[in-house]
């Protein structure tokens, strides 16, 4: 979910997530709005050759000739950076032409990587050959990869390939750019005396050419290289791990070639030693190597060149070292000896990891920056390197007891590569990575230094780290299990050597470091620091969290570390005292409105301890402000328990405020905010924070995207303190925004488990009417009984569903009194059957296996054809048994064919007896899963029949393939016990003890039960992933759904523009089916690459559509655009496409919109196509979800001109370093002709009402205000929760999700049963719920009156609720007051009486008036 | 001029005297290379653990000739008095010291993009390299060289 951050589910998560949401709009520098320095890129000076930050040793004499005239001078391009590119570095300044050349034979060389150490060793190269060669002399140019993004430098390379004699190209894996160097290259690479491409995509390999040798042609033959091509084309992984054995076994193999083609291939196998060995020696043996054999000129030319100087593969090394290590024994010998420094025995040891081409390249500035702050800080250090892509190598070769105890012998390893463990910009292999790093077991740390962009552009960027760097160095190093990508090195404009950013390296080292020194320090000394989250500010809203009872958890959580040798001093009896120890002052009386008072830090020594306090005065005033202070202090809210303090995250602080809802962006954390964690590092002294639950504000402040600057306020606020975060499973997309933002090693938990809604009161009723009808329909009471289930469905509600027949039923005939029952059941089993979750999750309590029934009949509803072996869902087993298909019932079911609505509903009952059946057989009398072996040979030798067979024994589907039954089970049965072995307590305890959390998927266990078990640390995808062709199939389905609704229900006229919302969890649970649904309706088909990758596209055309390409307005949450920023880029292309389709605009809707508003705001027609919105960089939410949990607004046009404000930003394929861009009068004009607002539903846990999130980002109303026809657009809702997908109206939606849980005793019993925490989710879904009627004005009055009559009415429920959380009722209460003042509710007085009546009841308690 | 460690210092006296502060900045480096002993001349840059073993006398020699030079302006001791002043915390002191510049704190180009002569600010030379970051320079400013009693002493022979 995210919502505006994505989603937080449940209750809990609802709200506050909006706060952070909302909050959070980022500045990079502190204090002022984004303005770009154009300074900052000034023209080059003659002697800027070299530059470094600060400064350098002298350059060598060499560095000065050439470069100085001539070079251009850089221009500032536009507004952002490089122009709406990712980086504006200059090609030039990496050209080098020979002063005088004499008689000398003149070379060109043109050079592409994406490895900018390269740059100075290969000019370093070529100065050396120009000043002392006498017979050849070299110009080169070298472009690095992400440049060629910009048409200009494009032009400039295809000019620069046209007259070379030598193209080199190495780490080309970003398609895109790829084929521009292909489609670049191939034309001239007949002219060129050699082309050498180095461990690439296999198009751009096959450019090599060095002689007879080319990759392509021996693609047919029986060499060792085209095999290697040929298991290039069935894998991609290892790839370059494979070619580098191939250099390391060729020279045997090359004996058995003919001698010429041998001759050729080694050597293409020396070009690889010489450039893997970068150093300026080798690169000039490489290229006079080359020019002497393949450049006709220089044939039969004698030069000195030196064979390749080799370097071992992997290694260790240290910048004081006078040799590199292959044995960490010899390379400690060295170490424990130095004179230069003497660490102390028990000093924490961080391992390194290194790419070896920084070290041969003499890039090395960043990595001995690294390991002299380590040093510095008292750490021992082993920096260890690779000369391939697979990391894994050396981290099992050095990072052991040298004595061969078999345990690690550093305590934590931080990868200074950036890359994943093995296969670095390749294909990843996180299995293996994982397999290492769970075998080392310490915490495991990925860090950046920037390759796409300068140190500059990534200062002033407000996204940060480069998209395409955090999908390779952020996302796929997250598979691994990666934390912290800090980015800790820079980019030097013109030398293109990485450098030590100081600040960063402090960051690094000291979070590294802390990291490393939780093994080291004992368990009773350790300091823990539990934060829990208020949301909305409220004292009822203490401890929310999305799905957990947060105070049971802790008192857990206590006991765990208790019993484990931690110091938790006196702990309380049970989780009530827990949580009244730290919600009320003891002094005060029962239910005062304050919170225990922890720590009173005076404003000097706050002002002393927080280094960043006097930034947050610009929104706040000078110290101590007016939150969390007692006018002369700053509070810090929670209780110490021994060496655990438990304390209360401080809210944004101006949840209440509209003005700051509309402006947020200059919006910086509060006084009380960075007290609170300045106490928990500095006073408190935290070992480790362990924030607990989903989700808090901390990763939601202010800053860059992803990659933090110092000023960014989630990294300042943090500190240097390891950050541990107790976070719901199924929520990955929040999660990954945690861990860039706020570093956090999650730990995920389960969601509670879920259950049948049932059935209830009336609606209970219904059922035993149509069951009675059933019996009875032919006989004469029939039309009596029909007439009863109609008279009760509309007490129920339900003709607001189904069109209820006004004739009555003795004037219809048997088929259509049928029909009108079968409607009403069908409509009853769906509200049945829906699951939900029941009360609050307890960390480390799993469901027991009869709990997990539901949740794994949903997993065996659902066909799995992707799995190995594939699985088959059981009721399309059952269906397929009778020789019918299961989608076709599923169809005649939903048109309420009464036949088939009782099928369906057998197979559901009859699924839902196998796997109950099932799981009894698998658990004992206690409930725990066992295996009873005697049974098991019994069943596998045929005495005996498995539990399964024994229910199908008789029934109309005993003939049930045996074979996809058995595949079924044994499926379910690893994901029975996936569910109730969980790991939530296993994995604290791990990471408190400095240990591994093993990574895991976020998502929803029943579409991926990989997510189990819990405990694990969580990750999104690899974005470039999606969507999948499954999602895509899927997509198609809704699409033509949606379509046909509306198109029904609008006279057949296709609806000219969908307004969608496209959110980070859903696109990550589903692999991208949102994503490719608006890709279906402009009717564009994504396409993947040759690794798998999702790069391009292909229009449908229209004969193939067979209906008009749909105009779109995409609305994304800022945590999608947060994770998903190549795909918007994707779908832009992908709009913009369609609208450049030259049809007949009555078939193309994008098009005719385009044209209209190109004409009607005087801008281009691909500018006019602009349809991809979110929020600002940084930004999350509309706030609307704010202002309504607050109350805080004054009527809709509000809440409207919140959502204009803030989700109006476009982004663009064509600018994409530029962020979202303000573009609100493309978006209005875009809005305005919308006839269909949409969005997804993409799990059972979180609907419509159980999050903020999704009304929040509903755009119903204010397209109603947009469009001149004052018509309200059709809202409808996808569910793709279950097997049976649903298009449904909003309405519908909203209905049913009143109806299974607000009004569903089942559920609000279950939510009471949590206590405190239940009492707040009840009264999160009705303010939810008006959230709807206020932006949809989707709610049926019926639904305020039933929760009326249920919470507030009942005598007895209101004392309950009142004494259970008397601040929750209180905005319960409120809230029903307010929904009738807003108009949303017709109440009566008496109503209203009593609820006025119940308000002042409840100040009066919480004054403590009694 | 005090040398512990053999080292001749005319050269910076010069190029200071004559107001040549870029080419002393360079020979300021330089000679720090050479105190740092054989292996970081021949590493060509000093690893901070070596700076400990410099002479104090060597470094408040060097410090009291851009002292002298720039009317106190300049030095290491100055810096130092700065780094203290702000904390310890680079961000503000690379400020002070303009060696950053912009609102966002962008680092300034070596060598083109510094000040070499006395309108530069306080503190702003001489330059120590961060390209391995900051340790060097910490290394040098925390020197025993330049405790507060023992920088503040003006050596006799510029009496």
């Amino acid at each position: 979910m995210e919502g505006a951050l994505g989603m937080r589910p449940v209750a809990h998560a609802s709200s506050r997530r909006a706060d952070d949401l909302c909050s959070c709009s980022s500045r990079m520098a502190r204090g002022q709005a984004l303005r770009r320095t154009p300074a900052a890129f000034s023209a080059a000076n003659a002697r800027q050759v070299t530059s470094m930050i600060a400064t350098g040793p002298k350059p060598p004499l060499t560095f000065s000739n050439s470069n100085d005239e001539g070079s251009p001078v850089k221009v500032s391009i536009g507004e952002g950076m490089g122009g709406g590119l990712f980086t504006s570095t200059n090609p030039e300044t990496r050209r080098i032409i020979p002063e005088s050349v004499g008689s000398r034979t003149r070379l060109k060389v043109v050079y592409v990587v994406l490895e900018a150490q390269y740059q100075s060793a290969l000019g370093a190269a070529v100065r050396n050959i120009n000043a002392t060669n006498d017979k050849v002399c070299v110009e080169v140019v070298g472009y690095l990869l992400e440049e060629l993004r910009d048409a200009k430098n494009c032009a400039l390379f295809q000019k620069d390939v046209q007259n070379a004699n030598i193209f080199i190209g190495s780490l080309i894996f970003i398609e895109e750019l790829a084929e521009k160097i292909v489609e670049t290259v191939t034309p001239v690479r007949e002219k060129l005396d050699a082309c050498l491409v180095f461990p690439s995509m296999p198009a751009v390999m096959r450019l090599n050419k060095l002689g007879t040798f080319s990759l392509s042609q021996l693609g047919q033959s029986k060499s060792p290289f085209a095999e290697f091509m040929r298991s290039q084309r069935k894998s991609n992984d290892n790839f370059e791990e494979s070619l580098l054995k191939l250099v390391r076994t060729l020279p045997t193999v090359l004996k058995y070639l003919p001698s010429e083609k041998a001759q050729d291939a080694r050597a293409f196998v020396q070009s690889l030693q010489y450039w893997l060995g970068g150093n300026a020696a080798n690169l000039e043996g490489l290229l006079l190597n080359t020019a002497q054999r393949y450049v006709p000129a220089l044939k039969d030319v004698e030069f000195d060149i030196a064979e390749p100087q080799l370097f071992p593969d992997v290694g260790i090394w240290h910048p004081l070292a006078p040799t590199m290590y292959d044995d960490v024994k010899e390379y400690l010998n060295w170490y424990d000896t130095r004179a230069d420094l003497q660490l102390p025995a028990d000093a924490p040891i961080v391992g390194l990891v290194l790419q070896r081409s920084h070290l041969v390249t003499g890039d090395e500035g960043h990595y001995s920056g690294v390991v002299s702050e380590m040093e510095a800080r008292g750490a021992k250090v082993v920096p260890v390197f690779a000369g391939g892509l697979d990391f894994s190598l050396p981290v099992r070769k050095f990072f052991y007891d040298p004595l061969g105890s078999g345990k690690a012998y550093v305590n934590a390893v931080v990868s200074l590569t950036g890359f994943a463990l093995v296969g670095g910009p390749a294909r990843q292999d996180a299995p293996k990575a994982v397999e290492a790093l769970k075998k080392l077991n310490v915490p495991y740390l990925v860090s950046l230094p920037l390759v796409f962009q300068t140190t500059e552009e990534w200062l002033e960027s407000e996204l940060g780290v480069h998209p395409v760097q955090v999908a390779l160095q952020v996302a796929l190093p997250e598979l691994d299990g990666a934390l912290e990508p800090i980015v800790f090195a820079g980019r030097d404009s013109n030398t293109g050597k990485s450098h030590s950013l100081p600040d960063r390296i402090d960051t690094l080292c000291s979070r590294a470091i802390n990291w490393a020194k939780l093994a080291r320090k004992s368990k009773a000394e350790k300091r823990v620091a539990v934060t829990v989250f208020s949301f909305p500010p409220d004292k009822g809203n203490v401890g929310t969290a999305a799905y957990l009872n947060v105070f049971g958890s802790i008192f857990r959580v206590l006991n765990d570390l208790k019993q484990d040798g931690y110091d938790v001093g006196e702990l309380p009896v049970d989780e009530s005292a827990l949580m009244q120890s730290v919600l009320n002052d003891p002094e005060a009386k029962y239910n005062s409105a304050d919170l225990n008072v922890a720590y009173k830090m005076p404003v000097a020594e706050y002002q002393r301890l927080c280094p960043y306090a006097d930034a947050l005065e610009e929104n706040w005033g000078p110290p101590p402000g007016k939150l969390n202070t007692n006018g002369t202090e700053l509070l810090v809210f929670g209780k110490q328990f021994g060496n655990v303090f438990i304390g209360v995250q401080p809210t944004f602080g101006y949840e209440g405020d509209p003005m700051r809802l509309l402006f947020s962006r200059s919006a910086s954390p509060h006084h009380g905010f960075a007290a609170y964690y300045t106490f928990l590092e500095r006073i408190f002294k935290a070992d480790a924070v362990l924030h607990f639950g989903t989700h808090g504000s901390l990763e939601f402040m202010p800053g860059k995207q992803v990659g933090m600057s110092g000023v960014c306020y989630p990294d300042s606020l943090i500190g240097d303190l390891p950050n541990l975060y107790y976070y719901a499973a199924n929520n990955p997309s929040e999660a990954t925004i945690a861990k860039r933002r706020s570093y956090a090693n999650t730990i995920s938990y389960l969601t509670p488990p879920a259950e049948n809604a049932g059935l209830y009161k009336g609606l209970k009723e219904l059922k035993e009417l149509i069951a009675s009808y059933q019996t009875l329909r032919e006989s004469g009471r029939g039309p009596a009984i029909c007439a009863t289930i109609i008279e009760t469905a509309r007490q129920c509600n339900l003709d607001k569903d189904i069109a209820l027949p006004e004739a009555e039923p003795k004037d219809l005939s048997l088929e259509e009194r049928d029909n009108v029952v079968g409607k009403v059941y069908s409509k009853l089993m769906e509200i049945e059957s829906r699951l939900l979750p029941c009360g609050l999750h307890v960390v480390g309590c799993p469901p027991s296996a009869a709990e997990a029934v539901a949740t794994l009949v949903n997993i065996a509803e659902i066909d799995r054809p992707d799995n190995d072996p594939p699985v088959a869902g059981l009721p399309g087993i059952l269906a397929r048994s009778m020789g019918r298909s299961i989608e076709e019932i599923y169809l005649n079911n939903n048109k309420g064919v009464l036949e088939e609505v009782n099928l369906l509903q057998d197979i559901t009952m009859a699924t839902r007896e196998m796997v109950g059946a099932f799981v009894n057989d698998r658990t004992d009398a206690n409930g725990l899963i066992t295996s009873d072996s005697f049974t098991g040979l019994a069943r596998r030798m045929g005495f005996r029949a498995q539990p399964w067979e024994e229910v199908l024994k008789g029934t109309r589907w005993s003939g049930a393939d045996k074979k996809q039954l058995a595949a079924a089970f044994t499926y379910l049965d690893f994901c029975l016990e996936q569910v109730v072995k969980d790991n939530e307590l296993g994995a604290l305890r791990q990471a408190l003890q400095g240990g591994y959390v093993e990574p895991g998927p976020g998502g929803d266990p029943i579409r991926n039960p990989g997510v189990l078990p819990t405990g694990k640390n969580i990750h999104a995808l690899d974005p470039q992933a999606i969507p999948t062709q499954a999602a895509v199939k899927s997509a198609r389905i809704v699409v033509e759904r949606l379509l046909e609704v509306q198109k029904a229900e609008n006279g057949g006229k296709w609806p000219e523009t969908i307004a969608v919302v496209l959110w980070g969890t859903d696109n990550i649970k589903t692999y991208g089916e949102s994503l490719a649904q608006v890709m279906m309706m402009v009717g564009v088909a994504p396409v993947a690459d040759a690794l798998g990758r999702v790069n391009k596209l292909q229009v449908i055309p229209l004969e193939e559509l067979g209906r008009p390409r749909v105009d779109v307005v995409v609305n994304c949450s800022g945590v999608f655009r947060d994770l998903f920023i190549n795909q918007m880029n994707l779908l832009d292309r992908a709009i913009k496409m369609a609208a450049e389709q030259d049809e007949p605009e009555d078939m193309n809707f994008v098009r005719k919109h385009a044209r209209e508003q190109a004409e009607e705001r005087g801008v281009s027609m691909r500018e006019a196509a602009t349809r991809v919105f979110s929020n600002a960089s940084g930004s999350y939410s509309s706030n609307v979800n704010l202002a309504v949990e607050n109350s805080s607004w004054q009527d809709e046009s509000q809440l409207q001109e919140m959502y204009l404000k803030r989700k109006s930003f476009a982004f663009n394929s064509d600018r994409p370093g530029a962020g979202g861009e303000a573009n609100r009068d493309g978006f209005e004009a875009a809005m305005r002709t919308v006839d269909v607002t949409f969005q997804n539903l993409d799990s059972s846990e979180i609907s419509l009402t159980d999050v903020s999130h999704y009304f929040d980002s509903d755009p119903t109303k204010l397209v109603a205000g947009l469009r001149g026809d004052g018509r309200t657009p059709a809202a409808f809702i996808a569910d793709t929760t279950t097997a049976n997908a649903q298009v449904r109206t909003l309405a519908s939606q909203v209905r049913l999700d009143a109806r299974t849980k607000l009004l569903n005793p089942k559920w609000y019993e279950g939510m009471l049963s949590s206590g405190y925490e239940g009492v707040r989710e009840i009264q999160k879904r009705l303010t939810n719920t008006m959230g709807w009627s206020a932006t949809a004005g989707a709610v049926d009055g019926w639904v305020y009156d039933e929760a009326n009559a249920t919470f507030i009415d009942d005598p007895e429920m209101a004392k309950r609720l009142l004494d259970t959380n008397p601040n929750s009722f209180r905005k319960l209460v409120a809230t029903f007051l307010e929904a009738n003042g807003r108009g949303y509710w017709d109440a009566s007085e008496d109503q209203l009486d009593r609820l006025r009546q119940l308000y002042m009841d409840v100040e009066d308690k919480i004054e403590g008036v009694e | 001029m005090e040398s512990e460690a053999g080292m001749d210092y005319s050269t910076l006296k010069g190029l200071l005297a004559g107001g040549e502060f870029q080419a002393a900045d360079d020979e300021t480096r330089d000679l720090l290379i050479r105190l740092a002993g054989p292996e970081a001349v021949k590493r060509k840059w000093v690893y901070f653990t070596e700076v400990k073993f410099i002479p104090a006398a060597d470094l408040q020699t060097m410090d009291a000739l851009w002292r002298a030079a720039s009317g106190g302006k300049f030095g290491y001791s100055v810096q130092k008095e700065l780094w203290v002043q702000n904390r310890r915390y680079w961000e503000k002191f690379f400020k002070a010291i303009d060696w950053v510049q912009g609102e966002h704190n962008i680092y300034r180009k070596w060598p083109a993009g510094f000040t070499y002569s006395l309108k530069a600010a306080k503190g702003h030379l001489p330059l120590t390299n961060a390209l391995r970051g900051t340790q060097l320079f910490k290394a040098i400013m925390e020197h025993p060289a330049f405790e507060k009693s023992k920088a503040d002493a003006r050596p006799d022979w510029l009496k």
